[in-house]
């Protein structure tokens, strides 16, 4: 009878907090499953969610697989910055290398990373503060990457970092649309743009990550690794010879690392660290990094639009941060329901490239700050 | 477009309360700011005996350092980026050659 007791010997382990934790696992499930919301990420940070929130779970602790895992892999940012690899791979830089003032649009839709640090340095420590900003870059592994460099592993904030860095990438076609009309006029919306691109030849999209590299090398060395990372995916693509490694960085490699990557990543998800208010503060901020960076690109468009002689439609400006390619689907979409003939796609999928590279050298940037 | 809406309003409220929180902030960042004056001069005493006082940064320095930040940062991005842009028409100038005049 004592034995068969000791089966249930683990429910007194049990607190409401895991319970709750469940829950959350089930909600961030059910929004990859039933409404499509990022669920190569979300799915696996679900489940995870609830695996590491089981008493006594053998899934965490010294010699539990995720947190071998987890040191293998996060702690020294190993995952995400193989990840990029994939992400490289992915990014054809055409639309951009046929019009590179787009690029200025991704650096401006950046602006909402500094000013959520801002707001977030009222509550929070300034490497804390800084981390919590770069959920504004719309940009996964670079928050991981930049979180880990600067609060370590055992930060209690981290967890609800990722979630929130994910969540409103997942959440980019609900957040966007309300912002972009909050500040843009209907007549302004409805600017039609013509696209005039430049065919590209193949030696510059080989030179250009090679160039990036050692641009954003020189100026902010701490972003070497996330820049070159991504360029070298990217050359992988553009040489022309590697087709196998190119297609192996963009579908096996990036799946693999994204499966290890988001089940990993809920090793910052246990209770004790993920349910107290500044969870919350730390979501409520990451919403407000996003809607900065969306309404940022917007008015840099229209602050152009002041200076020069053929407009341009400012919501391709939203399409700056570095959610990609949803964000260039989302303001493409927003076109056309103003105008059925009005085709922004070009224009958008350019400026989302031009996000992620903008994003990775905000990155770096701030790592640079902080030595 | 009913939801757009709703959220559009949900949206200003949070960033509403978000700036209501600023001058609260700031007006705590400026307390704790005397408390660490009040209790400097406690410590003071202690530094006339020879010991180093290392003074934790308080909100208003926090705030002021990521001020800081957001200039250089914005400036820094613009920098990198404006000379990524000049390198890429180098670049196509060079492999291209000089665009054909128009006749």
């Amino acid at each position: 009878m004592k034995e068969l007791l000791s089966i249930f010997e683990n429910f007194g382990n049990l607190d409401i907090g895991m319970v709750v934790m469940w829950v959350i696992g089930g909600i961030l499930i059910y929004l990859a499953i039933a409404k499509d919301m990022e669920p190569t990420l979300l799915l696996p940070m679900g489940f995870g969610t609830i695996l590491v929130n089981l008493p006594l779970s053998g899934a965490i602790g010294e010699e539990g697989p995720l947190t071998v895992l987890f040191n293998a892999g996060i702690a020294n940012e190993l995952f995400p910055l193989l990840l990029f690899i994939g992400i490289g791979a992915m990014i054809d830089f055409e639309p951009l290398l046929s019009n590179p003032k787009l690029l200025l649009f991704g650096a401006a839709a950046q602006s909402g990373i500094f000013i959520t640090m801002i707001l977030a340095s009222f509550f929070f420590t300034l490497p804390e503060a800084a981390s919590i900003g770069i959920i504004g870059a719309a940009d996964g592994p670079t928050a991981i990457f930049v979180a880990n460099t600067l609060l370590g592993t055992n930060s209690n904030i981290t967890g609800a970092i990722m979630v929130a860095a994910y969540s409103y990438m997942a959440l980019v076609p609900v957040i966007q649309p309300p912002v972009i009309k909050l500040v843009t006029t209907k007549k302004e919306r409805q600017i039609k743009m013509a696209y005039a691109g430049k065919p590209v030849k193949k030696l510059t999209k080989i030179l250009f990550p090679i160039i990036v590299t050692i641009v954003a090398g020189l100026f902010a060395p701490q972003s070497v690794a996330l820049v070159g990372f991504l360029m070298f995916g990217n050359l992988i693509r553009a040489c022309g010879v590697l087709d196998a490694l190119s297609e192996t960085a963009q579908k096996v490699l990036a799946n693999l690392i994204t499966i290890f990557l988001g089940i990993t990543v809920s090793v910052q998800m246990t209770a004790d660290k993920f349910l107290n208010w500044t969870t919350l503060l730390i979501i409520a901020l990451g919403l407000f990094a996003f809607v900065f960076d969306t309404a940022g690109g917007v008015l840099f468009a229209k602050l152009i639009n002041l200076f020069s002689k053929k407009k341009i439609n400012p919501m391709i400006g939203a399409a700056g941060i570095s959610a990609f390619p949803m964000s260039s689907r989302v303001v493409h979409k927003l076109g056309i329901e103003e105008d059925p003939s009005n085709f922004l796609l070009p224009h958008t999928v350019g400026i989302n490239v031009s996000g992620q590279i903008a994003s990775v050298i905000a990155g770096g940037l701030i790592l640079n700050f902080f030595g | 477009m009913k939801n757009n809406r709703i959220f559009s309003k949900a949206l200003c409220l949070l960033i509403a309360v978000m700036l209501m929180l600023v001058p609260v902030s700031v007006f705590a960042a400026a307390e704790s700011h005397n408390h660490i004056d009040e209790n400097s001069d406690s410590v003071c005493d202690v530094a006339e005996c020879g010991a180093e006082i290392v003074k934790e940064p308080t909100i208003l320095d926090n705030v002021l350092e990521s001020l800081k930040m957001f200039v250089i940062g914005m400036i820094g991005i613009f920098v990198v980026v404006g000379i990524i842009i000049i390198v890429i028409y180098a670049l196509t100038r060079f492999i291209d050659g000089a665009p054909k005049k128009q006749s």
